[in-house]
């Protein structure tokens, strides 16, 4: 009997053993092809669930700080305008210059929407499955966004129905990214939890918090001035060149259930 | 067939609703949880071996993680928990305490191992795994007081 507990023990771990290696020496991506087609109808009901009960939740976390926060936006919105009305004009002297000098209008986005099935059920990676793939022109290295600039990610494996997309908080996921005031230019990569951490900064720059990051366009993945979220903390060493700053980043408070993919662009 | 199902059920739940409920990043590892808290409840855990498994192959495809990781990583700690229950055979809220843990610590020991052995951009802050054993430990306590709470309501009702 005790022979028969340990058989039923010993071959399923066996066999996950040889499932691992047998991984790394053949290409089991038909796996993730038959899964997805099956759990993708199930999990993309469930995640728009999710997002729609989500956001009923948020709506009442935000009637309790909707006075504290009215005060706040108004303040920003008054500085907002006069903001506005100084980008008003050197907006029309920037396009007065253009004119003359003979350049093409600023940067356009060729967008391709799509919905997110489900993420990656691992805390350790952070991955998403997208319901568009090669057969709607997506390809592997095309940056993903969400609503208002935001990075998202980088699609990494382009099947026929669908797509994997690498999220910007995953450690493999290097972004060039910068300061909006250009002082303090880095390199960006996720971490375990919700914080970023941005890399190879000039000892000398000039980086302070709240100051928003944004990507450069400087690795030939993601387009120049999409958000990626404001400085937490600069960490700074008594050795070495470089500095560090962790970074809060813009999907702070999660991501969304659609997604956009910058299937093409001109910078 | 019932643990395969609740197995279906909270591998859809980890991967889409759990992630609304993400604290610091971390989302709840369903999965794991089921595993322990079924295999204590039923006292047999080599009865989930099989189950298990097939969900921990799904859980590998739909993950971004060397395939493989997740299956090793249940199949160990279910091991694990099916010796250590020769040990602790009561049904205890102190016992159901020590399995949580140790499940929770070996899968995410084994899952941080393989990954970073296998994954060369890997970055994993000891602090973000603690995080991770924590979370999922308390998760899987509260799925056991939840789960004994429904037995024990039932019972009062039909009066046994």
């Amino acid at each position: 009997m005790q022979r028969k507990k340990r058989t039923w023990i010993i071959i399923p771990v066996a066999m996950a053993l040889l499932l691992l290696f047998f991984a790394r020496i053949a290409d089991l991506s038909f796996v993730d092809g038959i899964v997805t087609k099956v759990t993708a109808p199930f999990t993309a009901t469930a995640l728009k669930t999710s997002d729609g009960a989500a956001s009923v939740f948020q709506i009442f976390f935000d009637l309790k700080n909707m006075s504290g926060e009215n005060a706040m936006l108004r303040e920003e919105n008054q500085r907002l305008l006069s903001d506005y009305a100084q980008r008003m004009d050197l907006e029309k002297e920037n396009e007065a210059l253009r004119r003359q000098v003979g350049v093409e209008q600023k940067r356009q986005y060729i967008l391709l929407g799509a919905n997110v099935a489900y993420f990656d059920p691992l805390s350790f990676s952070h991955f998403a499955v997208i319901d568009k793939g090669s057969r709607d022109g997506v390809k592997e290295g095309m940056p993903v966004i969400m609503a208002g600039d935001v990075v998202f990610g980088k699609v990494v494996e382009a099947y026929e129905g669908f797509s994997r997309v690498m999220l910007i908080s995953n450690s493999g996921n290097r972004v060039s990214v910068k300061t909006a005031s250009e002082q303090a230019t880095g390199v960006l990569a996720g971490m375990t939890g919700n914080t970023l951490r941005m890399d190879l900064i000039e000892k000398n720059a000039e980086i302070a918090p709240d100051e928003l990051v944004v990507t450069t366009g400087l690795d030939g993945v993601y387009p120049r001035g999409l958000v990626v979220g404001w400085v937490k903390e600069v960490i700074a060493s008594q050795e070495g060149i470089f500095k560090q700053a962790s970074i809060r980043p813009a999907f702070e408070k999660g991501f969304t259930a659609t997604v956009f993919i910058i299937t093409d662009y001109l910078q | 067939m019932t643990a395969f199902v609740l197995f279906l059920g909270a591998i859809v739940a980890q991967a889409t609703a759990f992630q609304y409920l993400k604290e610091y990043g971390i989302a709840f590892d369903s999965v794991l949880a089921i595993a322990i808290v079924l295999g204590f409840m039923r006292g047999n855990y080599q009865q989930l071996m099989i189950p298990a498994f097939f969900a921990g192959i799904i859980l590998d495809s739909m993950s971004g993680a060397p395939f493989g990781t997740i299956t090793t990583a249940l199949m160990a700690a279910l091991a694990a928990l099916s010796v250590l229950s020769t040990t602790f055979a009561r049904e205890h809220v102190i016992h159901f305490a020590v399995f949580a843990v140790v499940g929770s610590v070996l899968f995410s020991a084994i899952v941080f191992f393989i990954t970073m052995l296998l994954d060369p951009y890997a970055r994993m802050p000891i602090i973000g795994v603690l995080s991770i054993i924590g979370y999922n430990s308390a998760g899987t306590i509260l799925i056991y007081l939840f789960s004994r709470w429904i037995i024990l309501s039932k019972n009062r009702i039909s009066g046994r």
